[in-house]
């Protein structure tokens, strides 16, 4: 009986591990693709290194800051319309009650259950006639698109933990409306809001079709430069700007644990 | 007079209620929206644009050919990663929150893939799983094969593995991500209720888990689908253009052929659109006929 | 049948509880009561197996499995389940088969009087029903001592009275043992076999229902229960004089607030034997459910007197006369 235990735990223990390993090892396959140009079969490990492929990325036809720099724009304007949009309708959704909210629900969370490519091709077709948003905007609206379910429905899930019996008690101590927003439900609601805007920024720094759709294939940002590199099968390339990919997500998760660390300071007066 | 009234009356009372309106208003106008207009293109409207045909021409020649094969071939590449991830990430999960519930670096390893785009899942993966790939060289250290040609065809198969498992690598942590709160915080719950009756583990995560959890799992799975039908890059980047899978043939029909073509892209979409909804739609009434005895299982 | 002997818990550098010992015999029923934290849950944790303890041991008499049930203070059913299939649930965690279980959970519908909500769902139920239902799959399982903390709680008053009342027959009739936790003294007292007090991890004193009004022991247990005209003896000899002999030595007394005569000054009261009598005025008329209590204020101090609902109470400010039968006085030890 003992043994049996035992037993059962290594597997679980491998299944685990094993599972990690799925996970990871494609990173560093990655990794190490990026610091050599020569990695022929059968080699271990590359027996010849070489940083060529980095000073490719950051010459002028590398577009390293360009590709950088658009994808962050675009990032930061998903993000604000997010929150100027979707921030009101989770707490409405939370907070109220009226008919039809099923619906409403259904609508808003729409995106995540028919393929995008559907709608984007529309509307591109829209933009043309329209044609009177600049680029950024255009992509930025259609990553709002991709991104504003996840965005309503992790902040709503977080307004329906808060409830409303808080609020109630600030108010029945002579608080308005825009004072008990300010200093209860949104000191409350930081560390969701700041995970909620990191899953956005991560998303639409990861589109590819509809940035490429709205844009008709001409606003470079990481995923578009990279595609094409994908395909051809430069390996060492790809490695490169992929890890340049990475390196500014792997900055703003930083950044989100040291601003959710300090918010627990603040708001809650936890240690650390 | 009466009727200004009434209408400022009732403003008022739904004034709460203007919250969701910019939100819902634009899903609406630009995602409704577009999906109707796309809608019409492919139904031969804007004739001025796509040339002069007859209504619905689009889907008649779609379901002509070999576009059935093709919708066969999507809908089961969506199936089956969703089934995959699914099953897999509800067993991590369990696992994860069972065993692992203080270690932080497992949790750490999972939300990794959230930060890597599809495409680049499609590549490294495909790096890693080709036949002169990574693991094709620790096998051939190992002594397991002489040759690359011995490693097993992955990428570019004829079944389309590299694909599933492209599309594992990153589903699997999602629905393992989406889950894990709810383990613990039902494990948590149930823990001492289920062991004071006399319950083990197995038992417990059968009856009472798994019962509870299961719209959140089938929605996810419901997501992981849908986004699998209409996802594009990873297929684009592994499989073999024979293979037909609905994106990259609408893909190219929209890019390559010309606008008059067009039309035909979009219904192929509007075909998966539809695939989708109807499995929803079966689903949501799975799920009304459980709850119509009177389960309730969440709050609200 | 159930023997606890030096038991201990400990969470990290907390002692929860400290050299608990205690016995619970067969068809007894054991109230345990002590104010928020003493560790009174976490007593019923370790006896349930719940949590391990961290030193001392549990033993049952041979014969019997130890098999115990634990209530919670909310129900805690099963939302995704039927009354029966909540019912069943013990039954089929040991592999019973379908119909057989449904068979026995049936026969205690009528008992536990759920007859008729058997396909309900909890959230269909009221919370009375629902705590039928919480006691009914732990009692199918026929367990030798029930474990109750604070099962009634989150009732109101006349469910709780009607479900202790229900549960105290059942008992009788069925035989198991009880270990009840619980804030209400009513409802403790009147079904209690035993009492047991823990305080801080300990338990300070245990005893029949009425040892604690006829013997507390110490000041921290009678001021938990709450017991009427505590004073030191010191204040006491102040009051009515020289303690005759035959009275126990202990440093603290208490007198029930019902045995003070009161009287109006200025009538005729016959001093009778027994009785001291102490100039007073009236400070605060309460008004409880069962009697009247009025607090009169002497020299140095607070004697509260207790009157049935028909007396009158004088009003505010009347100056009074208490009398005091010293030999009603309980006396009990200080403690530490």
């Amino acid at each position: 009986m003992e043994r049996l235990i035992l037993v059962k735990r290594m597997l679980i223990w491998l299944f685990l591990i094993g599972m990690s390993l799925f996970i990871i090892l494609p990173l560093i396959s990655l990794i190490l693709w990026s610091f050599t140009k020569l990695w022929p079969w059968p080699e271990l490990l590359p027996k010849v290194w070489s940083l060529d492929s980095w000073s490719y990325l950051f010459s002028p036809s590398g577009r390293a800051f360009e590709a950088l720099t658009n994808s962050m724009v675009i990032a930061g304007i998903t993000v604000l319309l997010n929150i100027l949009l979707g921030f009101p309708a989770a707490k409405t959704l939370s907070q109220r009650q009226f008919s039809g909210k099923g619906m409403v629900f259904i609508l808003l969370l729409s995106p995540l259950f028919i393929p995008l490519t559907v709608s984007v091709m529309g509307l591109h077709h829209l933009s043309v006639q329209l044609g009177f948003l600049p680029d950024y905007f255009s992509t930025a609206f259609v990553h709002t698109l991709v991104t504003m379910p996840y965005f309503i429905t992790m902040l709503w899930y977080q307004f329906n933990l808060l409830g409303v019996k808080v609020q109630e008690a600030a108010s029945s101590l002579g608080a308005s409306g825009w004072k008990i927003f300010l200093w209860i439900e949104l000191p409350l609601l930081t560390p969701a809001l700041l995970l909620s805007c990191l899953l956005v920024v991560v998303i639409s720094m990861s589109q590819y079709l509809p940035t490429w759709i709205m844009s008709g294939g001409t606003l470079m940002t990481m995923p578009l430069i990279i595609f094409p590199f994908a395909s051809s099968g430069n390996a060492s390339i790809v490695a490169v700007y992929s890890i340049w990919f990475f390196v500014p997500v792997i900055l703003l998760v930083l950044i989100y644990y040291v601003l959710l660390k300090w918010c627990n300071k603040k708001v809650f007066g936890l240690r650390g | 007079m009466l009727v200004i009234y009434k209408m400022t009356k009732s403003i008022h009372k739904h004034k709460g209620l203007f919250g969701v309106l910019p939100a819902l208003l634009f899903v609406i106008f630009f995602f409704i929206g577009g999906f109707i207009y796309s809608f019409r293109i492919s139904l031969g409207e804007y004739e001025e644009i796509y040339g002069v045909n007859e209504i619905g021409w689009a889907y008649k020649e779609l379901f002509d050919g070999s576009f059935l094969a093709s919708l066969g071939v999507t809908v089961g590449i969506a199936g089956a990663v969703s089934l995959l991830s699914g099953i897999m990430g509800l067993l991590i999960a369990l696992l994860l929150a069972t065993y692992t519930y203080n270690k932080t670096w497992t949790h750490l390893i999972f939300q990794l893939p959230f930060g890597v785009p599809h495409l680049l899942a499609a590549y490294m993966l495909t790096q890693v799983f080709m036949q002169t790939g990574w693991y094709s060289r620790i096998a051939y250290h190992l002594g397991w094969i002489d040759s690359f040609e011995a490693f097993p065809v992955l990428i570019h198969d004829q079944w389309g593995i590299g694909v599933l498992l492209a599309y594992s690598w990153k589903e699997i942590p999602f629905i393992v991500l989406l889950l894990y709160p709810f383990v613990t915080k039902l494990l948590h719950e149930w823990r001492d209720t289920v062991n004071m009756l006399g319950a083990n583990n197995s038992q417990m995560i059968r009856w009472v888990l798994i019962p509870i959890l299961l719209p959140i799992w089938v929605g996810g799975m419901w997501i992981v689908f849908s986004f699998v039908l209409g996802s594009y890059e990873i297929p684009a980047l592994m499989a073999r253009t024979s293979f037909g899978f609905i994106p990259v043939m609408a893909w190219q029909e929209y890019t390559q052929f010309g606008l008059s073509r067009q039309p035909l892209a979009i219904a192929m979409n509007i075909v998966l659109a539809f695939v989708s909804l109807l499995i929803g739609i079966v689903l949501l009434a799975c799920q009304k006929k459980w709850y119509e005895s009177g389960r309730r299982v969440w709050k609200g | 049948m159930l023997k606890i002997k030096d038991a201990g818990i400990r969470y990290g550098n907390q002692q929860i509880l400290d050299a608990i010992s205690l016995e619970i015999g067969e068809a007894e029923i054991y109230v345990l009561m002590g104010p928020s934290g003493s560790g009174k849950t976490t007593l019923l944790r370790g006896i349930a197996g719940l949590t391990p303890l961290s030193e001392g041991t549990i033993s049952w008499r041979e014969d019997r499995k130890g098999q115990t049930g634990l209530v919670f203070q909310e129900p805690r059913l099963f939302p995704h389940m039927t009354v029966l299939e909540n019912l069943a649930f013990g039954l089929r965690a040991r592999g019973i088969p379908a119909k057989k279980r449904y068979q026995q959970v049936k026969q205690y519908l009528s008992i536990l009087q759920l007859e008729g909500l058997e396909d309900r769902f909890p959230h269909q139920l009221s919370g009375g029903q629902q705590q039928r239902v919480s006691l009914g799959r732990v009692l199918v399982l026929e367990p030798d001592l029930l474990l109750l903390d604070e099962p009634f709680a989150s009732l109101d008053a006349p469910l709780r009275i009607q479900l202790t009342e229900w549960l105290y027959s059942l008992q009788r009739q069925q035989g198991f043992s009880i270990l009840w936790i619980t804030h209400y003294m009513d409802e403790a007292f009147s079904v209690a076999d035993r009492v047991g007090l823990l305080m801080q991890g300990r338990i300070i004193q245990e005893g029949k229902p009425l040892d604690f009004y006829q013997k507390p022991i110490s000041e921290e247990a009678a001021a938990f229960f709450s017991l009427k005209n505590r004073f030191s003896r010191e204040q006491w000899e102040k009051w009515v004089g020289k303690l005759p002999k035959e009275q126990d030595v202990h440093e603290m007394g208490w007198l029930p607030a019902e045995s003070v005569k009161l009287s109006i000054e200025g009538s005729n009261i016959e001093n009778e034997d027994g009785y001291r009598l102490l100039d007073g005025r009236v400070i605060r008329v309460k008004y409880e459910p069962r009697m009247q209590t009025i607090l009169v204020e002497v020299q140095s101090g607070e004697i509260e007197v207790q009157l049935p609902v028909w007396g009158t109470a004088p009003p505010v400010d009347t100056r009074v006369k208490v009398g005091i039968p010293v030999g009603k006085i309980v006396w009990y030890p200080k403690g530490n």
